[in-house]
């Protein structure tokens, strides 16, 4: 191999990588490319995943078998209970119905459609920053629906490719949604506090009085114009007032597990058609 | 064949890099890309390297950033500068590759230092702490990769040679 060769290679590929940093940032990915790689490696990618859940399965059946039957006694007697509940609940609902007909109000809490997916890779990184999962826009997923997951927000489509799609969980730190706690009825903003894989998620801006305490729920807020109302999104740890003295900032858990996160629900009914394949910040 | 083996090493450190998450400890990640671009350049030479580089980083680029680009600059910087840097060493040397990844993931978490310095001090210190367990289990994976990829690398090259014998006899 000729030197002058190897270096022409070096700066040339050099080049395609600024011009695409340079000619890709303002109006989004190039389709055709991600298309490509997209279909290429996705299949690989669900192959893996399926084959390590496979192995996984079959080591508890071997292993953990009487975790399991004691794990699913559990599960038994929680689904009595909440058999019981949901029955109660109906009730409620057409008596709420009725209610809110007569009052001529609009119901507030719709049901959804849902699309189960599947997450088939993270990035390594130190803020987990993106997920992809095995749904894209064969399957009609748009830009900006919302992501739940085991009774929890985890976030909203970012983008979408033809076998895939990218989410952006709440966990990253460039995501920030409108929150609220119902029982006190404070609003404020829901960040990540750094890049640091196992840190704090924040609840900023909160009121100087508000009278958040730990063990609050928190939910998203009616200001939000990618997220449904009411979602449950985490549990209050702590309150203390900023620095400055200005604002209250909230420790929160969030209710979804983002470490062991597989099994996702895409709502494909909510999202506004003004913000529907509309790229961008909340 | 050669051609099977470049691209299912791309392919493999992409799936290692994005799905073996969910498995390690203590948060530590394992950057496989930067040690995949580092071995492959440092044996085959910085214009495959190169190569390599690009093709990781563009898949990554699509997959996991807002734009396409920065991880594919990442990857020709890396596979460019590998094999120039330490090239007094042996190419089987476990020491080069060491030294890259240390180098690489110091300046990598730097930038997170240098961004967090003058905000928290809590949050500098967790960074210091994380990036260096971080680099310490880099490397002990760096060495293990890197022989694995040797001991490949070898059966190529002895393969190789046979071939080239076996022309010049036929030649002559």
């Amino acid at each position: 191999m000729n030197f002058s060769e190897n270096k022409l290679i070096f700066y040339g590929l050099l080049l395609i990588s600024i011009s695409l940093f340079l000619f890709t940032s303002n109006k989004g990915s190039i389709s055709f490319i991600n298309n490509t790689i997209g279909v290429i490696v996705v299949p690989f990618e669900k192959a893996i995943v399926s084959i390590s859940s496979f192995s996984k399965h079959q080591y508890d059946l071997v292993v953990n078998k009487e975790n399991l039957v004691i794990q699913n006694n559990a599960y038994f007697e929680q689904l009595e209970m909440l058999k019981l509940e949901n029955n109660r609940l109906k009730h409620l609902d057409i008596e709420n119905k009725k209610l809110s007909a007569l009052l001529a109000t609009s119901q507030k809490n719709p049901t959804f459609d849902k699309t189960f997916s599947n997450v088939i890779g993270i990035e390594n990184k130190d803020n987990s920053s993106f997920f992809i999962i095995d749904k894209g826009s064969s399957d009609n997923i748009f830009v900006n629906m919302p992501i739940i997951s085991s009774g929890g927000l985890v976030g909203r489509v970012y983008d979408v490719g033809y076998n895939y799609s990218k989410i952006l969980p709440i966990t990253n730190i460039n995501s920030s949604i409108s929150v609220l706690s119902p029982r006190t009825s404070d609003i404020g903003i829901l960040t990540s506090e750094s890049i640091l894989p196992d840190s704090r998620l924040l609840v900023k801006y909160l009121d100087l009085n508000s009278e958040l305490v730990s063990g609050d729920e928190i939910v998203t807020s009616y200001l939000s114009n990618f997220f449904p109302e009411n979602l449950l999104v985490a549990y209050v740890d702590d309150v203390f007032i900023e620095d400055d003295g200005l604002t209250k900032t909230a420790i929160v858990t969030p209710v979804v597990d983002f470490k062991q996160l597989q099994h996702l629900l895409i709502i494909t009914n909510y999202t506004n058609k003004d913000f529907i394949n509309k790229k961008g910040g909340q | 064949m050669r051609f099977i083996y470049f691209f299912s090493l791309v392919l493999l450190a992409f799936i290692l890099q994005t799905s073996i998450y969910f498995t390690l400890p203590f948060n530590i990640n394992i950057h496989f890309i930067f040690i995949f671009i580092i071995s492959f350049s440092i044996l085959h030479g910085s214009l495959y390297g190169v190569i390599f580089g690009f093709l990781l980083g563009l898949i990554f680029d699509v997959f996991f950033n807002y734009f396409l680009g920065t991880y594919a600059l990442y990857g020709v910087l890396i596979g460019y500068l590998s094999p120039i840097l330490f090239s007094s060493y042996y190419k089987e040397s476990v020491l080069p590759p060491i030294y890259l990844i240390s180098l690489y993931l110091f300046a990598y978490y730097f930038i997170d230092f240098a961004i967090y310095f003058f905000q928290d001090e809590h949050i500098t210190v967790k960074i210091m702490q994380f990036s260096l367990l971080n680099i310490f289990f880099n490397v002990l994976v760096t060495i293990f990769i890197h022989l694995i990829f040797v001991t490949i690398y070898n059966k190529f090259e002895n393969r190789h040679n046979k071939f080239k014998k076996i022309f010049k006899r036929s030649r002559r």
